[in-house]
């Protein structure tokens, strides 16, 4: 005997083939697709229509060259297939443990890429471009935890508290400056629109003018009916929010200053994310990894950049209030709720998802005794707000934006008979296409966690209120204002579904830190790649304009007629300055009446019509002395040459300024 | 534990400074934090250059003809049906007239179609006019002015209409017509642009070099060409140069963009509008 372990007789070729037909199929399958995104990144172009329209009509001519060099490629591809092959049986004969192959999972989730890259891509084929997300999420995050393995420090996956706020506060003031740049850029290109730029501004205005918010921009008398002008804002919106802007407002006032106050305060909410996620999640690195998942948001992102909008500022005001409330700052968390009710007439609706979340969410008597004062604190703003005030002045709640009603009258109560009384009907409301594939966009960028986080499912009620018993599409596109009521529930649910994947199946999920790892990685990359694909940060294309016509300038790239989006900023050029030097020439304190384009930009005065509009009808010193027009091609609102030749040979008017992209005319 | 460090010299004269380690790391790194946030910022900001291009109109229609008016855009459809643009909103192109046709012309006050039936009817504030024995014209291109003469190609020859159809001052061979006021400007089969001066000479308009006019669109002296390779050349005033119009580029989601050749170009005092070959509707935005 010399000691020596004789070596194990090789595994019987039967054998072999049982152990070796999964890993072999895997490689065989990474080579193709590796063959496949090498072709595709060649002919992207061939590649959408070879995706999309797989059975158009057969193959044409014109395509066969291309195709036929796949066949190269696959053949390529294979030599080093069947090398890995033979070195995979001879392992398996051999005995000898075969290494992870979880890896090449990573070069098939790579298949759908090259078609990303195509503009608009992920707008017309959302769902083959969520599942692209998902998998290149899955795959990745399946790599984690033998990649956290090499590193031991990593392993915890636990940052400092100092270092955690550090990273949050970061990302706030990079998301701040840089949807505050896009959001100013939009507006100086004259992409910004008098809905809602122009009624926000007035309304911000009108509060340190008459000291409650007021309008003048509208469609004319058969809006405003003769009334005073200006207006004051109570009949249509109730943004009581706007109280805690005027004092900044006050500093320079110009609808800028309320841009980059929106987004400062959009990004506010990661605070609140962090905090909420960091009390249920009891780990601050994966509280980051959403604080990030939400600035990360293009719905998020998208709100700041659709004009002005009070409810959208609920979003990020709701979250600060649930992450005030884990911190345990219960007051104050209280004063944000209440807060969150105050931003506009219909805001009491998301106010009050948290007061029932803090109602029935845990057991602890504090939270609940703050959840019932809020859900009644909600409810008396909201009757308040929509059976006292918007009356008093005049006006009502929007409801002739829903249609689900059980009888005659547009009334919440009618509403809500509509939806409880008809749940089957509400149902088919619910899943009509567009609403179904923008839950699916919003659920996106948290890798559709969100649908294991029914906890927080109180936070569906506001879009159940708001969003399903309507019809009108531009609720259902990520950024429009009208589009909010979802986004609440689709964060406060990504936590609590994280919650679930980390703590609830800890089955064959490895150790605590790992399944962090996971969930933070798989979280992270669909924001990322979400971002990119539908939102602004460092992303594929700019989404700056919102609605259907007359509110995009740019007529490229749309989604559904609903969001206009540019692969490039709008330049800011001679003509952009000469807009801006007319604008410079307007008279102050003068009544005026604007073409649209440029009503946003001067909405800043007490009285800035929207022409034709010039207030006849009004009392006398409320009607337009001024009226400035821009010359640029007539695709917002109506084409002005007509009217600027009717102006010239008028003799009541005068021009007192005029380049080649504007003219300002006066009453003599 | 502090670091006695010497000053920097941009303290020289403020005595020795005392600096911590890590403002030391600090200072040393922010150079290189400041370069990677302006490459961050330079890689994100894609800015579109300032430039002249056309702009395709809301609603991705598709139209046979297109004429210019102060207040818009006449466009026959392919349907032959009429419509404005802008219309209502939510409905960029609205059908606003009630007669179907081919071929339309704006003037400032109406709006000439010609029919399927090959009759000529001028649109006025609702009511449809007939011309008597339009049908045997033979038109095949149209025109109107800012003062509402109408101008025809019938026949292949440059005629006026008035009650009837009367032989222009230059009663020549034209592909197409354009009223520009006082003066009249037409394309010969040859390729020529002429004009017809208000005292009724004719004349040559000369183009660039390598260009051969196909179509012609005039508002006053305005004056848009579409040449015979579907290029467009437009000049704001007689007298200035002739500018070289770039191509339509057509965007759509999930397809690469394409570049089309113009088929038709029409202009007012302020707008330039145009269809490509494939009949899409465009307006002019220029960057000076």
């Amino acid at each position: 005997m010399n000691g020596e372990t004789p070596a194990p007789a090789p595994r019987p070729w039967e054998a072999t083939l049982a152990v070796c037909w999964r890993p072999a199929a895997l490689i065989g399958l990474a080579g193709l697709a590796a063959a496949l995104v090498v072709w595709a990144s060649l002919h992207a172009p061939d590649y959408v229509l070879y995706v999309t329209r797989p059975t158009d009509g057969g193959v044409r001519g014109d395509q066969l060259p291309v195709r036929a060099q796949l066949n190269y490629i696959v053949a390529a591809a294979f030599v080093p297939v069947i090398a890995a092959w033979v070195w995979l049986v001879r392992k398996a004969r051999a005995r000898v443990a075969l290494p992870s192959l979880r890896p090449l999972w990573l070069v098939i989730a790579l298949i759908p890429l090259p078609l990303l890259g195509v503009p608009g891509f992920e707008f017309a084929h959302a769902y083959l471009t969520g599942l692209a997300i998902l998998g290149l999420a899955l795959a990745l995050s399946a790599n984690t935890p033998s990649l956290v393995a090499a590193f031991p420090r990593l392993l915890r996956f636990e940052v400092s508290n100092r270092r955690a706020w550090i990273a949050v506060l970061t990302g706030w003031a990079a998301f701040t400056l840089w949807m505050g740049f896009l959001a100013h850029w939009r507006f100086i290109t004259f992409r910004a629109e008098p809905y809602d730029t122009s009624w926000e501004t007035n309304a911000v205005a009108g509060i340190l003018r008459h000291g409650v918010p007021t309008i003048s921009v509208g469609g004319g008398d058969f809006y405003f009916d003769g009334q005073r002008m200006p207006v004051p804002y109570f009949d249509t919106h109730t943004p009581f929010i706007y109280y805690l802007y005027a004092p900044f407002y006050a500093l320079y006032k110009d609808p800028r200053t309320l841009l980059w106050l929106q987004a400062l305060h959009m990004g506010s909410g990661a605070l609140g994310m962090y905090l909420f996620a960091r009390g249920w999640l009891r780990n601050r690195a994966l509280a980051v990894v959403f604080a990030f998942a939400y600035l990360l948001h293009p719905s998020v992102q998208g709100h700041c950049l659709h004009d002005f909008h009070a409810n959208s500022l609920a979003i990020p005001t709701l979250l600060i209030a649930l992450g005030l409330m884990e911190s345990g700052r219960v007051r104050a968390a209280i004063a944000a709720a209440v807060l969150t009710a105050l931003c506009r007439e219909d805001t009491p609706l998301y106010a009050v998802c948290i007061g029932l979340f803090w109602l029935f969410g845990t057991r602890q008597k504090r939270r609940m005794h703050a959840g019932a004062a809020v859900v009644a604190c909600s409810a008396l703003i909201f009757v308040f707000v929509t059976q006292w005030l918007m009356p008093h002045f005049g006006g009502k709640p929007r409801w002739s934006h829903f249609s689900l009603y059980f009888d005659q009258r547009q009334s919440a109560d009618s509403l809500l008979r509509g939806i409880l009384f008809n749940p089957l009907g509400a149902l088919v409301a619910t899943v009509q296409p567009y609403k179904v594939e923008y839950a699916w966009l919003s659920l996106l960028p948290l890798g559709l966690v969100s649908v294991l986080g029914w906890r927080g499912g109180w936070f569906l009620l506001t879009p159940l209120a708001l969003m399903v018993a309507t019809e009108h599409r531009d609720f259902f596109a990520a950024g429009m204002n009208y589009s909010a009521p979802l986004i609440p529930a689709v964060l406060v649910m990504g936590v609590f579904g994280a919650r679930t994947a980390i703590l609830r199946r800890p089955s064959r999920r490895g150790r605590l830190p790992e399944r962090r790892w996971t969930t933070a990685v798989f979280v992270l990359t669909a924001a990322a790649v979400s971002n990119y694909l539908y939102g602004n940060l460092l992303a594929k294309s700019y989404k700056l304009e919102y609605g259907m016509w007359p509110y995009r300038r740019s007529v490229r790239y749309h989604y559904e007629n609903q969001i206009g989006f540019v692969p490039k900023l709008p330049s800011y050029g001679a003509r952009e300055r000469a807009l801006w030097e007319v604008i410079a020439h307007v008279p102050h304190d003068v009544p005026l009446s604007t073409s649209w384009s440029l009503n946003p930009q001067l909405s800043n005065r007490d009285i800035a019509y929207h022409w034709p509009f010039t207030g006849e009808g009004h009392q006398p010193e409320a009607q337009a002395r001024c009226v400035v027009l821009d010359k640029l091609p007539p695709l917002m609102d109506r084409a002005l040459e007509a009217d600027i030749d009717r102006l010239r040979r008028d003799p009541a008017w005068r021009v007192t300024f005029e380049n080649r992209w504007g003219v300002i005319f006066q009453k003599r | 534990m502090k670091h006695e460090l010497a000053p920097s010299p941009a303290f020289a004269g403020a005595g020795d400074i005392a600096f911590k380690p890590r403002c030391v790391s600090l200072r040393s790194r922010s150079p290189g934090l400041a370069l990677a946030c302006a490459l961050v910022f330079l890689v994100a900001c894609r800015f579109e250059r300032e430039q002249t291009e056309w702009v395709e109109t809301h609603g991705e229609w598709q139209f046979q003809s297109l004429s210019a008016w102060p207040e818009g855009a006449w466009a026959v459809g392919l349907d032959d049906r009429v419509f404005r643009y802008p219309g209502e909103w939510g409905e960029p192109w609205n059908r606003a007239l009630p007669v179907t046709g081919k071929l339309v012309a704006a003037s400032p006050s109406a709006a000439f179609v010609l029919g399927s039936d090959k009759v000529v009817r001028r649109v006025r504030a609702g009511q449809v006019f007939e011309f008597p024995g339009s049908r045997e014209w033979h038109v095949t291109a149209m025109a109107a002015g800012p003062d509402d003469a109408f101008y025809v190609v019938a026949d292949g020859r440059v005629k006026k209409v008035t009650a009837s159809l009367e032989p222009a001052a230059c009663d020549e061979a034209a592909t197409s017509v354009a009223v520009g006021g006082p003066a009249v400007y037409w394309t010969t089969p040859a390729g020529a642009l002429r004009r017809q001066e208000a005292d009724g000479a004719c004349a040559d308009v000369p183009l660039p070099e390598d260009h051969r006019a196909h179509h012609v669109a005039a508002f006053h002296e305005r004056l848009a060409v579409v040449d015979s390779h579907g290029r467009g050349l437009l000049r704001n005033q007689a007298g200035e140069p002739w500018i070289a119009l770039p191509a339509p580029r057509l965007y759509r989601s999930a397809e690469p963009v394409r570049v089309f050749t113009l088929r038709q170009l029409a202009v007012s005092q302020l707008y330039t509008w145009a269809l490509d070959s494939e009949g899409h509707a465009f307006l002019l935005a220029e960057a000076q």
